[in-house]
């Protein structure tokens, strides 16, 4: 029996995960956290008892290695070559595969219906112990669960098609001299080196990216072949062209090369917290993906994003999502919510509302891209000083709505004074001239489109507003308020175009020929339909972007006249609020007043007034 | 709060360190029984993704999700 001590979480470390100022111990507790939760479930996952009337347990084929033996076989491995169990426990997706089952050995193993048989669950530690073997040289055969007959070798790759069936059972000879995976319709040599492609074998793509000393290298896996990389639920592997392959790995390096040089904290951050990048592809330019799930430490979903700063700052965000995750599962950060639904706000980075959790865990990962996009502003030019101006925003408006909510744990409250506290200085550096311009407009964008999308004003004090106007009397002196879970009286455009036009930004940031070339071609009426843009986009939204109001508001105008008027184009009527401060701003400020009135009329009356007349008259008000 | 008033202070996780044990020792330290009810009760929680946006993953390479085909292998078990 052994004695182990509780984990401690230094008050030192919350602020650092705050601040993104990390140290190696910081980091190194991620580690040990990750491994220590990790270890657990490999236990709790191959106890006998754990699986007693829990569904079925065998294989409706030959037999797999049981979970026990398994176990016995990776405590052989260890004892005669640690290194080589170390690097399969240290495979992200190996902790993605026991913590799901845990999860469901404790709710009674209900299958999902992307869940694999439990007894295949269960029996995949014998892939574990099957690559640690293959690494260690160890002399071994086991039998292995193989989806779609293909076996997945932790840290190693993907054998092609050995057996038949959804879920078959294939064998594992290794030892001294080689490896042979075998099933009933086929069986394969593994090459002798394992991260060689050969017939019958799809080794894991690795990306090398610059270590913290100048000079080393470090590896982040390229994992589009793993059964268990997709957070929904069990996956097929997918094809990684090579020419993809090396864009990705050329805009890692560099990505990592980018932050070793401008901010060593985050390079540190990244290169101790990701491990694995499952590369995905995103729905639309504006719209990237990535992702962090906090069971699955070390694993990032993401797509590439248009150029390597992005890339930096991208991995800044998802590795500390995976710190912070870390935090969570030493200390809670949220007090226990009260039953019924999740009470949700505007969260500064995303259309939907969102609960407290995803506002502390935004606020902590966007204060890290704050932090890297200042520290890169000296060769950032105009694209980091409107990178820091918007994500700057994020973070003050995040903060202040977590300093007015309840519902943090004495440590997430701790977190968010550190945030405050220590990110002062950012809210007085200057920043000017178009990028603060364009940083302004894409707050005002985000913030109009999700109130215009969520918030509703009370039926009765939305006819009662259109009484006023119907008896031409002014408005109100206190206008009502737009609130979250009353209905939006009108229908947003989805998706919003807030995320096209902030792509249009940083565009003109970043290649003002570009932009230009797309503004020119869009007011001629050419749409580019290579999938390069973002679908939607308009010559007025370039116009509002280049500061050209006029033509900007002549564009929205046009296309909201040209709407019907029981279809109105709600988008169209942000873009006019967001063209200029004055009376037609309240369709952006409180774009969800404006639409009640509208709706309200339409009620009443066969042909409302349009949005800027509305306006107008909702502004003359004190409210 | 006021504990929380100096950064110098640590706080207590229920969470054992495991990091430096090996398998053989693992299966048997204090405490397992209680470690392992902490984090079922951790998992039982479902801890959302947590995203950037609310953009949906697509394949990455849409349309073809065969890798290699099935090769016809001579079995060499050396």
């Amino acid at each position: 029996m052994t004695g182990v001590e509780r984990f401690e979480l230094p008050l030192s470390t919350v602020a650092a995960v705050a601040t993104g100022e990390v140290g190696p111990a910081d980091v190194g507790l991620f580690d040990a956290v990750r491994r220590s939760r990790l270890l657990l479930a490999l236990v709790g996952n191959s106890t006998r008892q754990e699986i007693a009337g829990r569904g079925e347990r065998t294989s409706p084929h030959a037999r797999p290695t049981s979970p026990a033996q398994a176990w016995a076989l990776l405590c052989r491995v260890q004892r005669a070559r640690p290194d080589a169990v170390d690097a399969v426990l240290r495979d992200p997706m190996v902790g993605v595969w026991a913590l799901q089952l845990l999860r469901r050995l404790g709710r009674g193993a209900v299958a999902a219906p992307a869940d694999p048989p439990l007894w295949a669950d269960r029996a995949m530690l014998a892939s574990l112990a099957a690559s640690a073997a293959i690494r260690a040289g160890v002399r071994c055969v086991v039998k292995v669960p193989a989806r779609e007959g293909r076996l997945w070798l932790p840290t190693l790759g993907l054998t092609a098609k050995m057996a038949r069936g959804d879920w078959a059972v294939v064998g594992v000879e290794t030892g001294p001299h080689g490896t042979v995976v075998f099933g009933d319709s086929g069986s394969v040599r593994l090459p002798d080196d394992l991260a060689a492609a050969a017939d019958g074998w799809d080794p894991l793509p690795l990306a090398e990216v610059p270590d913290e000393l100048e000079g080393k290298r470090a590896t982040v896996v390229l994992d589009h072949l793993s059964p268990y990389r997709d957070y929904r639920g069990l996956t097929d592997p997918v094809d990684f062209p090579p020419p993809l392959r090396k864009r990705w790995q050329r805009d890692l390096a560099e990505a990592c090369e980018l932050l070793r040089v401008h901010s060593p904290a985050a390079h540190r951050l990244v290169l101790g917290t990701v491990r694995s990048l499952v590369p995905v592809s995103a729905p639309d330019p504006s719209r990237p993906v990535s992702v962090s799930t906090p069971d699955a430490p070390g694993v990032v979903t993401m797509s590439l994003p248009n150029d390597v700063p992005a890339v930096a700052a991208t991995l800044v965000h998802e590795a500390s999502h995976q710190l912070m995750a870390c935090v969570a599962h030493l200390v809670p950060l949220l007090r226990s919510v009260r039953d019924g639904p999740e009470p949700l706000f505007f969260a500064p980075w995303r259309e939907d509302p969102r609960p407290l959790r995803g506002l502390l865990y935004g606020a902590q990962a966007f204060a890290a891209v704050t932090s890297f996009w200042q520290a890169y502003r000296p060769a950032g030019g105009m694209r980091a000083d409107f990178e820091f101006a918007y994500h700057r925003w994020q973070l003050r408006t995040a903060l202040a709505a977590l300093h007015a909510l309840g519902g943090l744990s004495p440590v997430g409250a701790h977190m968010v004074r550190e945030l405050a506290r220590r990110n002062t200085g950012w809210w007085t550096e200057p920043v000017t001239g178009e990028p603060a311009r364009l940083a302004e407009l894409c707050c005002r964008d985000l913030t109009a489109g999700w109130r215009g999308a969520h918030l509703g004003v009370a039926r009765g004090d939305a006819d009662a507003l259109a009484s006023c106007w119907l008896a031409r009397r002014p408005a109100p002196a206190r206008l009502p308020s737009g609130r979250l879970g009353v209905a939006a009286a009108l229908p947003a455009a989805a998706p919003s175009r807030a995320a096209g036009r902030l792509w249009l930004a940083r565009l003109r940031c970043t290649d003002p020929v570009a932009f230009a070339d797309l503004y020119a071609g869009l007011a001629r009426g050419n749409v580019p339909a290579d999938g390069t843009t973002p679908a939607g986009l308009t010559a007025a939204d370039c116009a509002l972007v280049a500061g050209d109001e006029a033509e900007a508001r002549s564009g929205y105008r046009a296309a909201a006249a040209d709407a019907g008027v029981h279809a109105p184009r709600t988008d169209t009527w942000t873009g006019l609020g967001l063209v200029a401060a004055g009376p037609s701003g309240i369709l952006a400020t409180r774009p969800e007043l404006v639409r009640a009135l509208y709706a309200a009329l339409l009620r009443r009356t066969a042909r409302p007034p349009g949005p800027e007349e509305l306006a107008r008259w909702l502004d003359a008000s004190d409210g | 709060m006021a504990d929380m008033a100096t950064s110098s202070w640590n706080v207590q996780s229920n969470l054992p360190d495991l990091s430096g044990l090996s398998l053989d020792a693992v299966s048997k330290f204090d405490g397992l029984s209680a470690a392992l009810t902490d984090l079922r009760a951790q998992l039982a929680h479902t801890e959302a993704p947590l995203c950037q946006g609310e953009n949906v993953p697509h394949p990455l390479c849409p349309g073809r999700t065969g890798l290699r085909a099935d090769p016809a292998l001579a079995v060499d078990r050396r």
